[in-house]
Order: C-alpha cells, then structure tokens, then sequence
C-alpha cells in the first residue's frame, strides 16, 4: 500500500511537472523569438506552437506576470518582450465534453513586433539627436492580442485544435491604426504532429513629427512622417515524428511584408548616434521577408523516476531582407546542442538547467546601416553584429525552478541577477549572469500555473 | 540495525556530496581549473583524462556568461557498456584569452570530447576543438585551438599527459598581427599510500605574439611537486591537508628586452568539507605558504603574501546537487565587483554556482 501511495504521489508531483510556463522552455535551452513551445518538450506554452497541444493541458490558468516588456519607442507605442523586461501574459484552457477550449491574453508576438519596428522611418527613429527632443517615433507594435482555442480528440485517438488570433487598435490623434490576425491549426496522433499556423493580416500605420533640430547634420528640419506596415504573407509549418528514443523535428517560418516611409531624404548625411549610424531611408515602398527553417532531432528521456534528460541538436537558418535604400541583409546558420535536465528535488521543489552552444555558428550580415536606429540595436542583440564571421560566444547555460504549492506552481528563470545591486536593469537582451544564486530576487519571468 | 542504517545513510549523503565543480574546488583550495591531486572531483578530468571513469552519468552546468569572469560552461557524461564518454561545452581551461588582450580574436565554443573505459587499467582521452573568424572589420580575424589529452589509473599508480597542439589567432589591425602558442604539455603522475597521495607534475608552455611590428616571446614551465592527505573524520565529514612545492619560469622577451620572473613556494593547505544537514554541505580551507615562498623579477626578490580561505556549500536535492561559493559577497551592496570581507550574505546566498544532475 505505501508503494501505491507513493508512486501516485509522485506521479502527482509528475504531472505538475508538465504544466508550464516560458521561464521553464528557457531554462531548457528554449530560444525561439516567440518561446512559442518545443518539438520534444511536453509543455503548456506548446499551444502556440502546435493548437492540437491544447487537448493536453485542460482546466488551468497561467498567468506570466510582466508590465510593458521593453519599451523602445519616445511615442510608447513599440515594444518587445525580453527575458529581464517581460510583458504580462495569461490565459486558461478548460474542458467541456469532448471540447478543450480556451483564451489568452497578451501573447503579442515578437516577431511581428521586430518586422513593424523594422518598418519604421529612419528619420522618424533618429528623433533624439537634438534635445529637447522626445526620441524615437515608431510604428506600434501589437498591443492586447486575444488568442482563442479549440480543440478536441478524435475516436481513433488523433487529436485536433484550432486557434484564432485577432487585435485591433487605433489612436486617432496620431492617426494611428494597427491590426492583426492569425489562425492556427495542428493535429497530433501518438506518433506524429503537425501544425500550420497562417497570418492572415498584419497591418500597422501612423503619421509622426520629427522637431526641429533633430536630424541635425542632415540637413533636414521638422518634418511630418506618414509610415506603414502591411504583412503580405506569413506562415509557419512545422511537426516531428517520433523516432528511437525522441522526435525527428522541422519547421518553415516565412514572413514577407512592405513598408511605407514618405519622408524626403534629399540632402540626408549619415547620422551617427552613440556609435551606430543611421543612413538615409528610402521615400516611398520597400519589400521585407524573413525566412526560418530548422531541422532537428530531440530527445526527452526520463532517468530517476523523478527526472527528465532532454538533449537537442538541431541546423536552423535565418535568412532577413530589407529592401531599402541599400538591401539590408541577415543570414544566420547555426547547429546549437543542448544539453537539459530537470528534477523534482523536493515535493514542493522543481529544479531544471541547460547549456546551449553551438557546433557550427555563421552569420553574414550586411547593410545594418540602412535599417533604421532601433531595429539595428535589436538585431544586433539577436543576430550578431554586421560583417561576416563566427557566431561569437554561442554558450549559454540557464537554469530556472518551479515552487508547488498542490495545484498551484510558480515558475521562474534562476541565476540572472548580478552579484552587486548598484547595477540597474539593462536593457540589453542579454540578462546579468554572474553565477549568482540570488534569495532576494529569487526568480525572474515568474509566471503561476493553477489547474482546476 | 539503526546504525547500520544510519552508517548507510551517511555513505549515501557523503559519496553524493563529493561529486562536484569549479566552486567546491575552489572552496577546498585547489584549482577550479584542473581540479585537484588528491581530492576526488568531476574537474579532475581536465587533469587526468582516464578520471572519466571514475564518475559518470551526469549533467553540469556551471552558471554565467560566455567569456565573462564567471565563464558559462558546462556538459553530460554518460556510460555506454565498458566504456564512459561525456562531451564538455565551452571549456577555458588552459585558454590563452587572457595573454592574448589585446584585441586578437580569442578562443570561442570549445567542442571537448571524453572517452574512456575500464579493463583493469582505467584509461581515458580527450580532445578539443574550437574555431573562429570575425571579418566585421576592415581585416579578417581568426583563431582556432586544439589539444589532446591521454591519461590512465592502475590500483595506487596513475599517469598522465595533455598536450595543446594549437592555439593561433591571426590579425588584429594588420596582416602580420598574430599569436602563436608553442605546443604546450602538462604530464603528471601519481602514487597513492594509505591516505596519502603523492604526485609530480611538470608544465610547459609559451606563445609568440606579433602586435604593430612589437614582437613578444614567451616562454613558461613549472614543476609541483607535493602530497595531499585525506582524513574521513565520520562518514559525512573530512579533513584535507595538502603540502606542495611550486617552482616556476617565465621569460617574456618584449621588443629584445627579456625580463625573468621566478616563482617559488611551499604552501599549506587545510581544508575540510562537512554535511551539514541532509540537505546542507559545507567546507571551507585556509592556504598559506610556509617556510618557502618568494617571486623574483630581474633578479630582485620579494616575499610572496598569500594567506587564502574560501568557503563554498552544496545544497543537496538527492541527484541534484547546486554547489557554489560562500563569503564572497561584498558588506556593501553597491560595491561593483565581488569581495571578500567576512560576511555572509543571504541574498547573494553562493557564487560561482554550478549545479550537477545525476542519472
């Protein structure tokens, strides 16, 4: 009788263990834009990745505390969620007959989020050169998504769910409109899953003002800026097979869109800001496309009845062009391995960490100059800085844990603050890992999961 | 019966708590790099490759920033029949980023690969890889390394040798901009008696470095020799004391001029290490040279200072263990760097953390 009780007290602890949240893809090693879910990661944040995963995790609420994410607009209207500045998330999932349904809120991508900032106007992202000047003017980016989910599971065990994506927003004093919307659909059986997820609009536009003063060596005064998004395609198909002891994987993610910036850059010198120069943008229409693939192999294996291995090896390639005055250019092409562990240390005690680092790590980036001020200080974080050449210092390790309280788990990432407190938050991309294991702060990207 | 399975209790906690990292190297006085000479550790692996036998089917991860003070590291290592392999990521031991600042291109990603097995003599080898280019600028910047390590353990004896085969960056603001490392060679040997170990071990290495026409030469050997004793005071407690003789050269030749530093000392070192609670280890050490322990630079001689202690913890979960250093957190948070001045901070709760996972 005490072995019956105990292996179901572990397997209640166990399949907590499979609620969860961002924080815990990304002490595994998770590092996608989106942290959209994982191939071979069994894990709540997986319906957003494949909307079959939705009949797996009924009856719970998540919720990923956050604010804003970080700001990097002067009119605060663009913004993306980052490890150490993250935005507020949640939703619930819950069972109804044959039915899993659900919503949630705030899921706002950051791909989308980088295209619409990298549509912005140059002049209008150099809007700071002279004070008293305000700072970038830039496109908004997505603001209060609403993601619906249905799913169910059929006779023969096949699983299917569907998602709807939409958000609408307008601000008339700036003449400010930005929509979206996006549908997602996926099956799963035992051994396969696959999933489309299609945009079927994205569409951003305001008119901003530049001061006087403000392209200083340009030439140029205050100026009104009319600029606009408009997402012309974007799909991202993707599923794995089940193959030995884990799951083949592969993806496509492609995303195309135009942009358009009416100011006159006649007379436009190259203007240099901290370090980082912006030249001049082009009047009228210009083409973007993103580009994604990935091929992989992934493993989840379970060791001490209480524990879990995860290994991954996967080649995946970025390809980025921007169209403007010259072509702005990102090819990426790495082949990471990762090494993951998670364990339930404690009855109310998960702990889980990876490392991560590349094989094989090229990146070719060319042009950064000509994208506007504040997308080149993101793809710098993201993807390297211009030129050709190894993809530098490609380890990471993270580490993160998970506080069970019966139903209710708390989440978070573990060893991201610094040793001093006199540093202030940064808004880097990259978070303070001095291999500090800090009581005060002691979890950051916190998110509570409660199943019902 | 209740001691027999208390005494079991004990075993289980100690031999748990003695597989470890960077921090509990430190924390005992020895190398974080290539672990230690008589203190059984997962580090010693860096040292004598054939020690992959020894532990095995684990993940490390030692916490922090690629290429920062506290280097993001970490790998598995797992047994496969009678054999044991691991692959490590990220490795700086023995890296010449530090020599080469200068703005030459330092080692980045390094791939190590283990292999060993156990057919009455314990045998293991290592080797690693890395390679990098930049051509963001004007001029393409490269480096690339590699090295060798062989080792094996037989009852009381064991030898071993690691060879650096390579270590070149190219350019850094002109085409003749460049750093060459000699083949390096550490070998060592030791020999086990009751609870006493006793070991030799012999280094030597150095670089050539070409900067705006300044050409630099360097050369570098040392010679340890010591002995390292380990006393199991209960089951969950010890005590380690270790006495060694250092002696070391290096000669940098910078623009025809040669300067000759020598190091010589003997230093102690005490340690011990204790389980705590069940879920608690702690160790602490003091190290300090006796008798012998001078640097001599040109010919001119001083004394070496170096009174030492570090202190470190493990916090045990079963197969999970979270290691790291105690006491190196600064009275005054808004201090930039860490330091040591006695205090023991529960919000900086360790340092240089490191958790390993066993399966």
């Amino acid at each position: 009788m005490k072995k019956i009780l105990a292996g179901i007290a572990f397997l209640a602890i166990s399949t907590q263990m499979a609620y969860a949240t961002q924080a815990r893809l990304i002490a595994l090693g998770l590092d996608e834009l989106d942290n959209e879910g994982s191939y071979y990661i069994q894990d709540q944040r997986n319906i957003f990745l494949n909307a079959a995963s939705v009949n797996s995790y009924a009856d719970l609420v998540v919720v990923e505390l956050g604010g804003n994410g970080r700001n990097v607009s002067g009119n605060s209207v663009a913004s993306v969620d980052q490890d150490n500045l993250t935005k507020a998330q949640g939703g619930f999932l819950k069972k109804s007959g044959n039915y899993v349904y659900g919503a949630y809120l705030g899921n706002e991508s950051n791909t989308s989020a980088l295209l619409r900032i990298a549509s912005t106007s140059n002049a209008a992202s150099v809007n700071l050169v002279a004070g008293p000047t305000s700072a970038p003017q830039m496109l908004p980016t997505a603001d209060k998504q609403v993601d619906l989910f249905l799913g169910s599971e059929l006779a023969n065990g096949m699983k299917w769910g569907a998602s709807l994506v939409y958000l609408d927003n307008e601000d008339e004093n700036k003449k400010q409109e930005e929509k979206a919307g996006a549908v997602r659909l996926g099956v799963m059986s035992s051994n396969w899953d696959a999933h489309a997820n299609i945009s079927i609009m994205n569409e951003a536009k305001n008119q901003v003002s530049t001061e006087a003063g403000a392209l200083a060596g340009s030439g140029n005064t205050a100026a009104t800026v009319n600029q606009e998004f408009e997402g012309s395609l974007g799909i991202h198909v993707g599923g794995s097979y089940k193959l030995a002891k884990g799951r083949i994987y592969g993806f496509y993610k492609t995303f195309q869109w135009d942009q358009k910036d009416d100011y006159n850059y006649t007379g436009w010198t190259n203007v240099t800001l901290s370090g980082t120069t912006v030249a001049a943008g082009k009047n009228g229409k210009s083409e973007g496309k993103f580009d994604t693939y990935s091929i992989g192999y992934g493993v989840s294996e379970s060791v001490n009845q209480n524990g879990s291995l995860f290994t991954n090896i996967q080649f995946k390639s970025t390809n980025i062009e921007l169209k403007v005055a010259q072509t702005v250019e990102i090819k990426n092409t790495i082949i990471p391995i990762t090494i993951g562990y998670e364990h339930v240390a404690t009855s109310w005690l998960t702990f889980r960490g990876s490392i991560t680092q590349n094989l094989y790590g090229d990146r070719d980036n060319k042009n950064f100059s000509s994208a506007n001020l504040v997308v080149q200080n993101l793809i710098k974080d993201v993807y390297g800085n211009e030129g050709k050449g190894t993809v530098q210092n490609s380890a990471r390790v993270n580490a993160g844990a998970t506080l069970t309280f019966g139903k209710l788990t708390i989440d978070g990432v573990v060893g991201t603050t610094s040793d001093s407190r006199a540093s202030t938050a940064s808004d880097s991309q990259s978070r303070t890992q001095s291999g500090v294991l800090a009581l005060d702060n002691l979890m950051t990207r916190v998110a509570a999961t409660y199943k019902f | 019966m209740k001691k027999h399975i208390a005494i079991a209790a004990g075993l289980a906690v100690l031999s748990t708590s003695a597989f470890a990292t960077k921090s509990r190297m430190e924390a005992l006085g020895q190398s974080s790099s290539r672990g230690s000479f008589f203190i059984e550790d997962t580090r010693n692996i860096f040292r004598n490759a054939s020690k992959v036998n020894d532990m095995t089917n684990y993940v490390v991860t030692e916490w922090g920033t690629d290429s920062a003070a506290q280097n993001a590291e970490g790998g598995f290592f797992r047994s496969a029949g009678q054999f044991n392999y691991g692959l490590y990521l990220n490795s700086d031991v023995n890296s010449n980023a530090s020599t080469q600042d200068v703005g030459l291109l330092d080692e980045d990603n390094r791939l190590q690969l283990f292999v060993g097995g156990d057919m009455g003599l314990k045998w293991g080898a290592s080797v690693y890889y890395s390679s990098s280019e930049n051509e963001q600028g004007a001029i393409k910047k490269e480096n690339d390394t590699m090295g060798v390590s062989v080792g094996v353990s037989k009852g009381a004896m064991e030898g071993y040798a690691n060879v650096a085969l390579k270590d070149e960056s190219k350019v850094y603001t002109a085409q003749a901009d460049k750093f060459d490392a000699d083949s390096g060679m550490l070998i060592g040997a030791a020999y086990s008696w009751m609870d006493y170990k006793f070991y030799a071990e012999y280094a030597k290495d150095g670089y050539e470095q070409t900067v705006a026409g300044a050409k630099k030469d360097n050369e570098f050997s040392s010679i340890v020799v010591g002995v390292g004793h380990n006393h199991e005071v209960s089951a969950t407690s010890r005590i380690f004391t270790q006495v060694q003789y250092e002696t070391n050269k290096d000669e940098t030749t910078t623009a025809g001029t040669k300067v000759e530093t020598k190091n010589s000392n003997l230093p102690l070192t005490i340690g011990f290490e204790a389980d705590a609670t069940s879920w608690l280890a702690l160790r602490g050490s003091i190290s300090q040279n006796i008798v012998l322990g001078t640097e001599k630079v040109g010919g001119k001689k001083k004394t070496n200072g170096t009174t030492d202690v570090a202190a470190g913890a493990t916090l045990n979960f079963g197969k999970l263990k979270v290691d790291g250093m105690i006491g190196t957190t600064s009275n005054d948070r808004t201090a930039a760097a860490a330091s040591e001045n006695g205090t023991l901070a529960l919000d900086n709760v360790m340092t240089k953390v490191a958790v390993h996972y066993w399966f």
